[in-house]
């Protein structure tokens, strides 16, 4: 290969150039002639993609096979009954009023907002030449905070919204953080912006025209906090945080509409968190855009106003901004619905909870949060679609029960490809955990779909609500029983310049699910008028999706109804442990007491601990759901590994030269006895837990049960950084010089029976 | 197999498959670090290549970026994987090599960059549009890919 290129015109280093150059060609030598498969024969198949392993189980090609058969009875349905729409849906005309957006999630700003309040905090303006995501926030960082900062990464949300990431430029010590854009009048604005280290407002809300709440710094290198409203300045080393009014003419902070921090000095408190500011902040806000923003500096003579540094060597030690529109009403709180439970997601039906089970698990999962929402992304749409971007985490309950990670999809279109993407639609996956360790998908939505207005009510055992749609395309609803059994359809279209004022479906009539049945809510929408289709199918672009299995309730508190025989789309042999009355879980009362105790356990187990607790060797039985026997180790160990905190105290050697390590799991969940002992220049694992566990020769002998005819023992090495080698099991004491630790499962036809191990860091 | 699969291979498709095999495996190679990936990816590729053949203009830089984009896919894919699982050691016989270590760290669209440029030889204007991005957004790329390699190498 040819090195002839001039060097790059940017950060020239033409030596350190040339060394890539150097690596790329003797890498590329890697690849031989001799390795690449022989000439094209005609007829012959070259390769096939190896298919993820799931995909050839014949159970999936059941449940695909069923899917098909329900989509095709739907499609016979549809066609037979015209475009009329059932008895029990009706459409309704765009609502007049304004978009109630769904909340957005931006950490360190205040909670239980909409986009809807969020006046443009940078707009490129109307002359500008199409500036991408990127471009946009470059030009704000610039003139907040100067040249230093720079955009890390490019957009990786792609829709209605996108999520910038920023730093400081190498080599000098400031934040990193996230620019928020928004795209309004065909121009990506921003909206939001947040360094990782700032005051956090995420425990303060907007009510009343008040800012409710505590803010909060959790900074370890903020020394004397200081505010100083009155002198709008700062010395070395006294730091401010200002919240300043008006943005519109204030160059310094404004009496009229200011709310300040109201703590004269604080201590910074060992890196906690500091309470800077209880109970209502300040004066009603002022009628007009307000901004709220919090710049500090370290090292630098002052700040005016809230600006952006002026000296030179001032860096910026924690930032963040957003201007409020109060002009744009709160939005109302959510009373609390039927059936509804702490935990909630907003992106789910009122009265949907995931944490304790009133949706069933989606055909995908995966032994990380991150690969069952990938899962559910292929599943929905096929190998077509990719996800776009890293799965960028949402939120979580605090028993790490559920969380939601949102992505954007890109759908292929393959008569334009590969030039490009053709679509893209920003989604969030909703995954719970299950008792296996791993993860099942529940939901997926996006933000141009809302189904936050459809409530389930359990007193009355049905749905009923709106389903509202920003769209412009033609939008069907469907509801129907995961049996094929269509309970309610509606085509809906709206136009183009019908703008962000949302498309109402109304379910004024009580959709029943008293029946036992599960139930596909799924909302799909073309890009085109007639262009309404399946996900997935070859030219359909989807702008919009939202799909969500809900179980039949039984009864007023919630809890659903057993499952038609095979219906379920759960995985084999996986009662949902976070879901105890789950349609795959027990029949009878006793087994019922072992669910709720299970899930009493599970509930206790943040998903970030391992199931072994202090000094014993953990017996149980808990599903793993795996091709084979190794596929269901590598999901309970996978999960396993993601330890934190852990901590190996070593105490004194016995005269016998071993050491008994006691490896303490992080959060206050115990401490695990391990004994080792010294041969050559090798530590072996003799004791994990209460049980004997050895390490000899080439094999791995262990205290597990001894596997049964169908049983298997699999070992997993645990890497210095924290995984495991997925499809890597232990076949010898050598594959554990390197490794930080290791696990065993014993397995029974996919079943977990009994699991030791150390994972902890050597 | 499918009837697709049973009709004759272009023979523009064969002669383009048996002269650029080595390269265009080479190069994926080089954005996935993982030869069985590479193979994968071209022979992909390849077979996506084959029903629109006749509407290709040019089939030589089709293929380039078909693979390149596959790739990227690839690499989007293990992502989520690789918080869990460190990267395989490739070939432990190689020796070490800490700027080829540096490469795989980067993300996709650097690395995409990275190796379009300084492997390919590839203009701005060509890399834009396997990456369907602007020439711009490739310097950029370029830039804070080669600053990434540095920043990893002196470490």
């Amino acid at each position: 290969m040819t090195t002839d290129h001039a060097p790059t015109d940017i950060g020239p280093d033409p030596a350190f150039e040339a060394e890539v150059r150097a690596m790329l060609t003797r890498r590329s030598a890697d690849i031989g002639p001799a390795d690449v498969d022989p000439a094209l024969p005609e007829g012959v198949r070259i390769a096939l993609v190896q298919e993820h392993r799931r995909r050839h189980d014949p159970r999936r090609w059941l449940a695909a096979a069923a899917v098909v058969a329900v989509l095709a009875v739907a499609g016979a349905l549809v066609a037979t009954q015209g475009d009329a729409p059932p008895d029990d849906v009706r459409t309704a005309p765009p609502a007049d009023t304004s978009p109630e957006a769904a909340p957005v999630t931006i950490p360190g700003l205040p909670a239980g907002l909409s986009t809807a309040h969020l006046a443009s905090l940078w707009d490129p303006g109307a002359d500008a030449a199409d500036p991408d995501a990127d471009a946009v926030a470059a030009a704000y960082l610039a003139d907040r905070l100067g040249a230093d900062v720079t955009v890390t990464q490019p957009v990786i949300d792609i829709g209605p919204v996108a999520t910038v990431t920023w730093a400081w430029l190498p080599d000098q010590d400031g934040p990193d953080g996230t620019v928020h854009l928004e795209q309004r009048a065909g121009r990506w604005q921003v909206v939001a912006a947040t360094a990782e280290e700032t005051f956090d407002y995420g425990e303060a809300r907007l009510e009343d025209g008040r800012l409710v709440g505590s803010v909060t710094n959790a900074s370890t290198q903020l020394w004397g906090l200081e505010l100083n409203p009155a002198a709008a300045s700062v010395t070395v080393r006294k730091l401010a945080g200002l919240v300043l009014g008006e943005a519109s003419d204030c160059t310094s902070p404004c009496e009229t509409g200011a709310i300040y921090i109201a703590a004269p000095e604080l201590a910074r408190a060992g890196g906690s968190k500091m309470p800077v500011e209880r109970g209502p902040i300040g004066e009603p806000l002022p009628a007009e855009p307000f901004r709220l923003q919090t710049v500090t500096v370290r090292d630098g003579a002052q700040i005016t106003g809230g600006e952006e540094p002026q000296a030179v060597g001032d860096v910026v030690q924690t930032f963040s901004e957003i201007v409020f529109d109060p002009t744009v009403p709160p939005a109302e709180p959510q009373a609390a619905p039927d059936g509804d439970r702490p935990g909630h997601l907003s992106s789910l039906p009122l009265g949907v909870d995931p944490t304790t089970g009133p949706v069933r698990s989606i055909e995908a999962w995966g032994a990380s949060p991150e690969a069952a929402a990938d899962d559910l992304v292929g599943e929905a749409f096929g190998d077509a679609v990719t996800p776009n971007a890293p799965f960028g985490f949402e939120g979580s309950d605090p028993d790490g029960l559920w969380a939601a990670y949102r992505t954007s999809l890109v759908e292929l279109d393959p008569a334009v490809w590969p030039e490009g993407d053709v679509d893209q639609v920003t989604g969030t996956v909703t995954v719970r955990r299950s008792n296996t360790g791993g993860w099942t998908a529940v939901a997926l939505t996006n933000a141009a779909l809302d189904l936050t207005r459809v409530r389930y009510h359990s007193d009355e055992g049905g749905l009923r609500g709106e389903v509202r749609a920003t769209v412009p395309a033609p939008l069907r609803v469907t509801v129907r029983s995961t049996t094929g059994e269509e309970l309610a359809t509606a085509d809906l279209t709206t136009s183009a310049d019908s703008g962000p004022t949302p498309s109402v479906l109304a379910l004024d009539d009580l959709l029943e699910v008293t029946d036992g049945q599960p139930l596909l809510l799924r909302v799909e929408a073309g890009a085109a008028p007639g262009q309404v289709g399946d996900l997935g199918e070859e030219g359909v672009p989807v702008v919009a999706v939202a799909s969500v299995v809900l179980p039949g309730w039984s009864d007023a508190t919630g809890g659903p109804a057993t499952t038609t025989a095979g219906t379920d789309t759960t995985p084999p042999a996986a009662p949902d442990a976070s879901a105890p009355t789950a349609t795959t879980g027990p029949a009878d009362d006793a087994t019922a007491e072992d669910a709720t105790a299970e899930e009493a356990r599970i509930r206790r187990l943040p998903h970030t601990s391992l199931p072994i607790g202090p000094g014993e060797l953990w017996r149980g039985s808990v599903a793993a759901w795996g091709e084979t026997y190794g596929d269901a180790a590598e999901a309970f160990a996978w999960a396993a590994m993601n330890l934190p905190d852990v901590e190996v105290a070593v105490l004194a050697p016995e005269p016998s030269g071993e050491v008994e390590v006691r490896v303490a799991l992080g959060g206050g969940h115990g401490e695990v006895p391990v004994r080792l002992r010294r041969d050559g220049d090798e530590w072996v694992i003799l004791q994990v837990g209460t049980g004997a566990v050895t390490v000899a020769g080439d094999g791995l002998a262990h205290d597990l049960p001894a596997p049964g005819e169908d049983q298997g023992v699999f070992f997993f090495a645990v890497q210095p950084h924290g995984g495991i080698r997925p499809g890597w099991a232990v076949e010898g004491t050598e594959d554990l010089v390197d490794a930080a630790g290791w696990i065993a499962v014993l397995l029974d036809e996919g079943t977990v029976v009994a699991a030791t191990g150390n994972p902890a860091p050597a | 197999m499918t009837a697709e699969r049973e009709a004759p291979w272009p023979d523009g498709l064969v002669a383009l498959y048996e002269e650029r095999r080595l390269a265009l495996v080479r190069l994926a190679y080089l954005l996935t670090s993982d030869r069985e990936a590479a193979e994968e990816v071209v022979h992909d590729a390849v077979l996506a290549m084959r029903p629109r053949w006749d509407a290709v203009d040019d089939p030589g830089a089709y293929l380039r970026t078909a693979v390149a984009n596959r790739a990227r896919s690839w690499l989007r894919r293990q992502r989520t994987a690789r918080a869990y699982v460190p990267p395989r050691v490739e070939d432990p016989g190689l020796g070490a090599d800490e700027l080829w270590d540096a490469l795989a760290g980067l993300d996709e669209r650097r690395r995409t960059a990275i190796v379009l440029r300084f492997y390919e030889d590839l203009p701005d204007t060509e890399i834009a549009a396997v990456l369907d991005c602007r020439p711009a957004t490739v310097r950029t790329l370029v830039h804070r890919g080669l600053a990434q390699l540095r920043k990893e190498v002196e470490q």
